[in-house]
């Protein structure tokens, strides 16, 4: 049951295509794949391409998206057929190449934002079906922005240096006994490349794998510790995790929302339900990596004070008509929620500040959520004593948030 | 159950069995029979020249007028009822009215561009006018004495000099007949100096029962067998061009039980007993839709606008403004942008209509109700004759809103499932349908000679038409559903967009021109939004005319008055000066290192150049944060006050308005369409962010009232703007002024 | 469906619907209580504002089954004409409304502020209002409405 099950609509307004995309999905859903399309369309939500290759306010796969990196702005391309400014005229093995080596057809390396560290471990068959699908959607004409970078990392060889120290070239090998945790894998680290936003980066902004999945932040969000510790998920249900990956929340207790909540739209939402099980699979196989982010179980909430007085008034008009932290019986979608929360439990605070700016629109396989953003709404003073007030009366921490925290968040 | 339906037939026979119905339906009642008014009163005219049309007299004394123009929640019906107890002389508490209603009031054309008053009011008030005439005529031949020696004082036609103090009120002269006797265009009306209750400001009619919590809004009506609607809309929310359109695969497998759907060309609607029930149905139709959009990318909309423009067309062409501009001694050259708004109506529109085989009655808070019976007529394939609409008053619209197309959207809705239907739209729906106030540029080029006279003035603006109602003209083209159903593309006539294009400065050398753009090729469904062309167009003039003084190293309001004659402009002008303690300005522009600074922004305006005159001053602080405006003074001088207490609401609601409008608003979207569905994309000005605002106003009370309505929101943006500039040295030109742009402007200057 | 009972205004209704019908359509179509107001459907605008046991709620948002057995106070529970509130006649006093779509709403959320601080200050009127849009610009009108109201609350005029 969603918040308002017509807010649906809205999004529905906003991204027709969604739409089309889920009516054809339904014919093979028991089935094996009928195409190479077919199985290269699943292949392709599970990878979620989509997400990095379409543009706020763009057309599907047609590139564009910003990614701000320590080195400068990189720029996602345009993987539509178009002859042009797409990938139209690029051979299989051209296409390969890129995916398994992140070399482009002129023989000038990728940058890694586009991850070919996972790609690499694709198969063949699955790159191809990969492949298919994307020749088979609409031709968009259209040029990304050219990447804004510093020198010298606007210099495409240096790449090749990176590629040394952060990079090997390779398909996937099995990594358990059990078929399930190796295909959890293959789905994860070869496909859904899960570790692109829940691994540190070193200082050369390669993964770090003695870190593999601890959390990381990347591109203004917090991507939360997924390994079996107790900071991770290790306390979670293999039904709850399900239920998070499929939907994107699970009632009153996490929530997905910035990237994550673009996951659950683009991708997860699809998938199988034994696919997502063998991701679940893998992941508790993990060695669990420590935590910053205290667990729910770790913290208790404070009683508001004198002081909370004006910072609760907004509380009251803007938040709890729909989050009802109080638990004075009133229903909805959120109910007792906050504590739950990493991004309110995270004394950082980064993803608490920026679902206020930014808001949160994501279609889970059952249903839909919709917080609108604040960003033209509340002042930087304002949010961050919102931040401040939810942080330490829900979330056991005192960190003192200051409007220049939320201004620094806007910029991102 | 009781049908609760009217004929024309059997309204005008008055039946009384009929009333019992009515009572299920209590605004109707109000409406139609007003308060205690027998039916057979209301058999009456509706042509304007006659009296009838106007006015009626209760037996028991009191007035019930009827007014086209309507209460859109500005406070017109107070101010109307005030002009007719004036003019008829009766208390006001006896007047009572009736509006928007085609089977009842007098066809005043749309309630639109602040002529409520102004034009309505003058109607009204000639109409009471030849009533008080006709009376004092007849109370003459009644009691045998000249009309010359008698008066009317509350009701009565008296004779003061009488020792018998003889007197005749107006119920018996009229006995209960209509006066039969035309409107006399020249009938003498009541000296100002006599007025006991115009200039007064009486508190509002309407205003009890909204606080306390009866007052029925469209959206509250109900009749019964009613079904609710819902429409499901394509994709390219809100693009003017529908041509592209098709459904490709409707699936309506999990539409709930109870839930019907209705569907016709790209039209697709569900009814549903409940209206829970069609929320849900709405919801789980799954459409498959073919499309093409062209529209454009959003950081290509003004180039777009441009391209699609017409040759332009000359508004003033006086002097030579190009021989000046070629030999002046300075030139500045400014281009302004303004973007697509929305109607920022709390409540999204809603309609509600009773369509059958042979006539039909729709309720909607339409602003035209004459305009909207031949759009429906239409579409409905029926006589204009046969249908009828009735004005109640929705959410405030501001223009041109979503009111009309979901009238016809229930309408439609009804005809096809035979049952009274009420279409309720959701924030999506308005927030992306609504006609949008145009997107527009402004380009204007101003030489100076060597002492720094403004010697040439060049302005061009590119516009969309502002006018798409719906009207007999359009017919279903210009209704959302008419050109869904029928594929009919969106039609307007030219207009709008060079509304106070021309300045009221006195130039010897001036030329304006306007490249106009045709409905259909602005890509968002363009039409009137509160002060239409004249907002943006004054926010270009305004900002240049400071851009000039600066230019001319003069203070911007001794600049100003240098180049005005008329007594009331400069009257506003000294009066927000005086008011606001304005100082002159350091002609020299600031350096603005960050800190939150102040500063403060004159701006002036004369609403269609020959309306309402406003000055207005702002206050405003900038940081880094953005622009907080602090206060706004404004003096506006609209002739003849009719509610004082009810102008200066309006002009605070048009400073708040125009304030967000300017710092806040700006409609985006997409080539699927408009993308700001909802209020946290396109943010209205919360408490917090408004500003403080100090009014003067300048009575005229021997000249004609002219509309408060809309005049301020011309002069707000351009005062905040030049504030802006005053504060930090930069120049804002294209509008909303986020706190982005700000900081986009202080990195191209530095 | 499913049989409730809710009080309203004090008045115990039962009401036969679906649990999971937002509070407000309950009010406007079953209970005949039209006061509150339909504006947006996601909690933004504050029109549809209603107090469950002295808290201001969304009725748009939260399904009546949330409700079951609380006290709901809508606008015409506030008073009589004949013995307005003091938030009522302050209101008419100020002449704060313009459409007054929101009126409801703000009076409510104004109503639920009174109760917990009779003396609030223009800056906590402000903030309390966070949640309720007007969009006629009726603003500063109602915060003096708001204020003269706590006057008189404060000065015992209250019925």
């Amino acid at each position: 049951m969603g918040l308002c099950p017509f807010l649906w609509r809205l999004l529905y307004s906003a991204l027709p295509v969604l739409w089309m995309m889920l009516t054809s999905m339904a014919v093979w859903a028991n089935n094996g794949f009928a195409t190479d399309a077919q199985r290269g369309e699943y292949l392709t939500r599970a990878g979620n391409c989509q997400s990095c290759h379409t543009r706020k306010d763009g057309l599907p796969f047609a590139g564009g998206v910003p990614f701000k990196t320590p080195f400068g702005t990189l720029y996602s391309s345009n993987i539509t057929p178009d002859n042009l400014t797409g990938i139209g005229a690029w051979s299989d093995e051209q296409f390969l190449r890129a995916m398994h080596e992140g070399i482009r057809p002129d023989g000038q390396h990728l940058y890694p934002a586009f991850p070919y560290t996972a790609y690499t471990k694709l198969s063949r068959n699955d790159v191809l079906a990969i492949r298919a699908y994307l020749r088979s959607r609409p031709a968009v004409t259209y040029r990304p922005p050219a990447n804004d970078l510093r020198f010298p990392y606007d210099q495409r060889w240096l790449i090749q240096g990176w590629k040394l120290v952060n990079f090997r070239e390779g398909r996937f090998n099995r990594i358990s006994s059990d078929e399930q945790v190796n295909w959890g894998a293959y789905l994860s680290e070869a496909l859904g490349h899960c570790g692109e936003c829940h691994t540190p980066r070193t200082w050369n902004q390669g993964l770090d794998k003695s870190r593999h999945l601890a959390g990381a932040t990347q591109q203004g969000w917090t991507a939360w510790n997924i390994t079996p510790d107790v900071r991770g998920i290790g306390a979670w249900s293999d039904e709850k995790l399900l239920d998070y990956l499929r939907n994107g929340h699970r009632r009153g207790e996490a929530v997905a929302g910035g990237p994550m909540a673009q996951v659950v739209s683009d991708s997860l939402r699809y998938l199988k339900e034994e696919d997502l099980q063998a991701i679940i699979a893998y992941l508790r196989s993990l060695p669990a990596q420590p935590g910053a982010v205290p667990a729910r179980s770790e913290i208790s909430g404070a009683a508001s004070r004198a002081e909370d007085a004006p910072v609760e008034r907004l509380f009251n008009a803007l938040c709890e008509s729909c989050h009802h932290p109080s638990g004075n019986g009133m229903g909805g979608a959120y109910l007792y929620s906050f504590p739950n929360y990493s991004a309110v439990r995270d004394p950082k605070g980064t993803n608490l500040i920026r679902v206020m700016l930014e808001g949160l629109q994501r279609r889970g396989a059952n249903d839909e959520a919709f917080m609108p953003a604040y960003r033209d709404v509340l002042s930087d003073a304002q949010i961050a004593d919102l931040a401040t007030y939810i942080g330490r009366r829900f979330g056991g921490h005192t960190t003192t948030f200051t409007p220049s925290d939320v201004a620094a968040q806007r910029e991102e | 159950m009781i049908d609760c339906r009217l004929s024309r037939r059997n309204f005008l026979q008055g039946c009384s069995a009929l009333i019992v119905g009515f009572s299920l339906t209590r605004s109707l009642a109000a409406q139609v029979l007003a308060p205690d008014l027998p039916v057979e009163a209301v058999q009456k005219t509706l042509d304007i020249h006659a009296l009838d049309a106007w006015l009626a007299i209760r037996d028991d004394g009191r007035i019930v007028l009827y007014s086209g123009k309507v209460e859109l929640g500005t406070g017109v019906k107070t101010a109307l009822c005030q002009i007719t107890a004036e003019e008829l002389c009766v208390s006001f508490e006896t007047v009572s009215l009736v509006q928007g209603d085609t089977w009842l009031t007098p066809n005043q054309g749309i309630t639109a561009g602040s002529k409520t008053i102004q034009v309505g009011g003058a109607q009204i008030r000639r109409a009471a006018a030849s009533a008080r005439q006709y009376l004092l005529e007849e109370g003459a031949r009644r009691m045998g004495v000249d009309p010359s020696v008698l008066d009317t004082v509350e009701g009565r036609v008296m004779y003061p000099g009488d020792s018998a103090e003889r007197y005749v009120t107006y119920a018996e002269l009229v006995a209960g007949r209509s006066f039969e006797r035309p409107v006399n265009p020249q009938v003498d009306e009541r000296a100002p100096e006599a007025f006991r209750v115009v200039g007064k400001s009486l508190p509002r009619l309407d205003i009890p029962a909204k606080v306390f919590g009866h007052f029925q809004y469209m959206h509250d009506i109900r009749v019964p067998g009613m079904m609710h609607g819902r429409v499901i809309r394509p994709p390219i929310t809100g693009a003017s061009r529908l041509d592209g359109l098709s459904i490709a695969h409707i699936d309506a497998s999990r539409l709930p039980a109870g839930a019907r759907l209705i569907y016709e060309g790209n039209f697709i609607g569900v009814v549903a007993e409940d209206e829970w029930v069609a929320m849900q149905a709405a919801d789980a139709l799954r459409v498959t839709w073919g499309y093409t959009s062209t529209l454009p990318n959003p950081g290509d909309l003004y180039d777009r606008l441009k391209y699609m423009a017409e040759k332009p067309e000359v508004q003033v062409d006086h002097g030579d403004a190009a021989g000046q501009l070629a030999q002046a001694a300075r030139i500045v050259e400014a281009e302004y942008r303004w973007p697509y708004q929305n109607h920022d109506s709390i409540g999204p529109s809603c309609a509600l209509a009773d369509v059958r085989q042979d006539e039909a009655t729709i309720w909607s808070g339409t602003q035209g109700v004459y305009a909207l019976r031949s759009a429906l007529a239409d579409l409905l394939e029926m006589q204009e004759s046969a249908v009828h609409v009735i004005y109640t008053q929705a959410s405030g619209c501001y223009g041109h809103n979503g009111a009309d197309d979901a009238a016809a959207d229930a309408a439609w809705l009804s005809k096809r499932c035979g049952r009274p239907v009420r279409v309720q739209w959701s924030r999506a729906d308005e927030h992306g349908w609504n006609p949008k106030g145009p997107a527009m540029i402004m380009r204007v080029k101003g030489g100076l000679n060597a002492t720094g006279d403004l010697v040439a003035w060049h302005f061009q603006n590119w516009t969309p038409t502002h006018l798409t109602r719906p009207n007999a003209r359009t017919g279903a083209a210009g209704l959302l559903a008419g050109q869904l159903i029928r594929g009919v593309p969106l039609k307007g006539q030219k207009g709008g967009g060079n509304r106070n294009a021309p300045l009221n400065y006195t130039l010897v050398n001036c030329r304006v021109e306007t490249h106009w753009i045709k409905p259909l090729d602005s890509p968002l469904r363009p039409s009137a939004l509160r002060g239409l062309g004249a907002v943006a167009n004054t926010f270009a003039n305004e900002s240049f005319m400071d851009e000039m003084a600066f230019a001319a190293h003069v203070d911007p309001l001794e600049f100003r008055l240098r180049y005005l004659q008329d007594a009331r402009a400069r009257a506003v002008l000294t009066a927000v000066a005086e008011q606001a303690r304005w100082v002159p300005q350091p002609v020299q522009a600031k350096a603005w290192c960050g800190e939150s600074t102040q500063g403060r922004g004159l701006a002036f305006v004369q609403y269609e150049n020959e309306n309402a005159y406003v000055a207005v001053i702002a206050d405003v602080e900038v940081s880094e944060a953005g622009i907080r405006v602090q206060r706004v003074t404004v003096a506006h001088d609209c002739g003849l006050i009719v509610n004082p207490d009810g102008v200066k609401n309006q002009i605070e609601g048009n400073v708040i308005q125009a304030t967000a409008r300017v710092l806040k608003q700006e409609v985006t979207f997409t080539p699927t369409g408009v993308t700001s569905l909802e209020w946290n994309t396109c943010p209205i000005l919360s408490f917090h962010e408004t500003p403080e605002i100090d009014i003067v106003l300048l009575d005229q009370p021997n000249l004609p009232s002219v509309g408060a309505g809309e005049a301020t929101s011309a002069a707000v943006p351009a005062a905040i703007a030049n504030a802006v500039y005053n504060a930090t040295g930069l120049r804002l030109r294209q509008v909303p002024l986020t706190r982005q742009r700000l900081a986009e402007a202080r990195e191209r200057l530095a | 469906m499913t049989v409730l009972s809710l009080t309203i205004n004090g008045i115990t209704h039962k009401v036969d619907a679906d649990p999971q019908m937002p509070l407000l359509y309950v009010l406007r179509n079953i209970v005949g209580i039209t006061s509150p107001k339909f504006g947006c459907g996601l909690s933004e605008c504050g029109a549809c504002t209603v107090l469950v046991e002295g808290k201001p709620v969304r009725a748009c948002c939260v399904p009546v089954v949330s409700f079951s057995g609380q006290a709901v106070t809508t606008l015409e529970g506030l008073s009589t004409s004949d013995a307005p509130h003091p938030l009522q006649q302050a209101f008419i006093d100020e002449q704060a409304v313009q459409c007054g779509y929101c009126i409801s709403g703000m009076i409510m959320t104004a109503h639920a502020l009174l109760m917990t601080n009779p003396s609030p200050t223009s800056e906590e009127i402000k903030l309390a209002l966070m949640g309720n849009l007007c969009g006629c610009g009726t603003h500063v009108r109602i915060v003096r409405a708001i204020q003269r109201a706590a006057t008189m609350l404060r000065a015992g005029q209250s019925t």
